[in-house]
């Protein structure tokens, strides 16, 4: 490689470093505000044949080149201290990048206020991207998890009653209206009982929807009942079904309460703890959804990579209020509490499961979406990763640019946890020619972007910056953005 | 009583309170997801069921807890203001009590062996 070559590649990993687009053969010429001969200066006491001897005084120098501030010691010694060669010096930007990308969503920014910041500010800013060992991050997260009875006993969700697999499903806003429906349909037949006389005259009031209904709900219930007329409904018949029904409701009304009492419980106990870890959204609908993700729930928080980690999660099958909205806050408030959330997909999804994704990402939180494999989910995988727009949510408190990490199998979603958890995922770049990508390279999901769209950068920082938009107008402070791109 | 428990019993009193009305000829709004309409609210309050026959009108409540009278005084403000309109609340009652606590408005319900039945106002004469 020419002396040509290295100088043209620390231009260009400088271009990037600064968060500008090489143009032209001359890559700097857009970024300079020196004269060309004394740039070419300072980069030919930087590059000397295959060597790079970066000094924080030679950087800053380039900085002043470059119209940017100047670095702190602490910035540049995080950064650049060990840069010997031109692969020192890329590697040195990426690394930057990388952390730019995660903490700022934009370059020009990152520097901004990273060469500024003093040292413990800097220090507490950069850990905040290193990875963790275990021990630490049982620390980090909390004095009861490094509590030793609790080691002992092992479970950090211990606390909380199980709740049977099978009756799981009774405690669902939209799967456990059977026992109320069941009730219905008991009510109805007491009713035709009354005056077997009257039947016809009796449905009829019910209304042919109702009465349809009623024959549906007991029709998967093993108990026939006609959908439309009285065919069959003589006294005997009508009261082998009161008497076949009664005993089902019992049973199912014994369930229900029972579940619904640990349930509840539940909930209060998740309202007082001191930390939640993970959130864990999904949304069921049959009786096969729940065993599903119970198994998947296990899976996960009892996978050998993961269960160390002593996570506290919350599992809204495990919680439950009558009243939808004190439900929905309790949630909501679980989600707030959360680090991370774990969205599992379906085929079909709900407006709640979809809302928590979308608040954990607005909350600038990650998210893991787990969809099982298989052909007919691949599509929603495609989806979830690279296809909708609304893959990626803007923080609302920073305005950076969020996105999800799809997994294929309860394995990887462990893996992901954990790694997300103590830091360990690892990032690569990509440029598509309109925006520049974090991808996190077990996943190659999108987590971060920074917009090339010079228009859309510059609205979107100084409107995200002005929040009301029709103040901002009135107000008259539409001007330089406080964050670039 | 547990409050589930309490739901329950409630629940199960509407349920027989609607299939009853039905059976006279009402036609119902009630706050049964999923087999009926649910009422319009009155006065700020969703009632739990809401019959009409005709051009009279029930408004029935089933009474839950102690803190209903709010609601309670909503429902008569609109009594008073309604002709042909009646209030009833309904409560379950416990499996000890006797049956003759069943009043004369059996004609109303006369099936309904575990409600009691008060009518709280009216303006049918």
């Amino acid at each position: 490689m020419t002396s040509q070559d290295n100088r043209e590649r620390f231009k260009l990993a400088l271009c990037e470093f600064l968060g500008e687009r090489a143009q032209g053969p001359d890559v700097l010429e857009g970024l300079r505000i020196s004269d060309t001969w004394h740039l070419e200066e300072i980069l030919s006491s930087i590059l000397i044949d295959d060597q790079v001897p970066l000094t924080r005084e030679k950087f800053n120098q380039l900085m002043l080149h470059c119209g940017r501030l100047l670095a702190s010691r602490f910035f540049f010694e995080y950064f650049f201290s060990k840069v010997r060669s031109i692969s020192d010096f890329e590697a040195a930007v990426l690394r930057f990048r990388i952390k730019a990308m995660w903490l700022f969503g934009n370059f020009r920014t990152a520097f901004r206020i990273l060469s500024r910041l003093r040292d413990d500010q800097f220090q507490s800013c950069m850990n905040s991207t290193e990875p963790f060992a275990e021990s630490d991050f049982l620390l980090r997260s909390g004095p009861d998890k490094h509590d030793h009875e609790n080691e002992d006993s092992g479970d950090p969700m211990k606390e909380f009653e199980p709740i049977p697999n099978e009756d799981l499903y009774l405690l669902g806003f939209i799967s456990g209206k059977l026992l109320a429906d069941l009730k219905f349909c008991y009510g109805t037949i007491r009713e035709l009982l009354l005056d077997p006389q009257q039947v016809g005259s009796v449905l009829a009031k019910l209304g042919a929807e109702r009465q349809a209904k009623v024959a549906e709900t007991l029709r998967r219930q093993g108990l026939a009942f006609p959908s439309e007329g009285t065919s069959g409904l003589d006294h005997g018949s009508l009261a082998s079904l009161s008497s076949a029904l009664s005993k089902q409701v019992a049973e199912l009304e014994a369930r229900t309460k029972t579940a619904e009492e640990k349930a509840v419980r539940n909930t209060k106990r998740y309202l007082t703890l001191s930390r939640i870890d993970v959130y864990v959204a999904t949304s069921m609908r049959c009786e096969e959804d729940y065993r599903r993700h119970r198994e998947f729930v296990d899976s996960v928080f009892q996978h050998p990579k993961v269960r160390p980690l002593r996570l506290r999660y919350f599992d809204p099958t495990l919680s439950h209020d009558p009243n939808r909205i004190t439900k929905g806050l309790v949630e909501s408030l679980m989600l707030r509490r959360a680090s991370v959330t774990i969205y599992s997909a379906g085929e079909k999804e709900s407006l709640g499961k979809d809302s928590e994704l979308a608040s954990t990402l607005a909350q600038g939180k990650p998210v893991i979406v787990y969809v099982p494999a298989g052909p007919k989910m691949d599509e929603r995988a495609q989806m979830f990763s690279v296809t909708h727009p609304l893959g990626l949510q803007i923080d609302s408190r920073t305005g950076v640019a969020h996105g999800i990490l799809v997994v294929r199998s309860e394995d990887q979603c462990a893996l992901t946890l954990r790694k997300l958890l103590l830091r360990e995922l690892t990032f690569g770049i990509v440029n598509d020619g309109q925006n520049v990508l974090l991808v996190e390279e077990d996943t190659k999901c999108v987590v971060r972007v920074v917009s090339q769209n010079e228009l859309l950068t510059h609205a979107f920082w100084t409107f995200f910056h002005a929040g009301n938009t029709g103040s901002a107008w009135r107000r008259g402070s539409i001007g330089p953005a406080e964050q670039d791109g | 009583m547990t409050q589930i428990e309490a739901r329950l019993a409630h629940d199960d009193v509407v349920r027989g309170q609607v299939l009853n009305l039905l059976r006279k000829g009402y036609s119902v709004k009630a706050r049964l997801e999923g087999w009926f309409d649910p009422p319009e609210e009155i006065n700020g309050f969703i009632p739990d069921i809401v019959a009409r026959r005709g051009t009279a009108t029930l408004i029935v409540e089933v009474k839950l807890g102690n803190d209903d009278w709010p609601k309670l005084f909503a429902f008569k403000r609109f009594v008073a203001q309604h002709h042909r309109t009646l209030l009833i609340l309904a409560e379950a009652l416990q499996r000890d009590e006797p049956e003759a606590e069943l009043t004369s408005l059996r004609r109303f319900v006369e099936r309904s062996r575990r409600t009691k039945l008060q009518v709280l106002d009216s303006t049918v004469s």
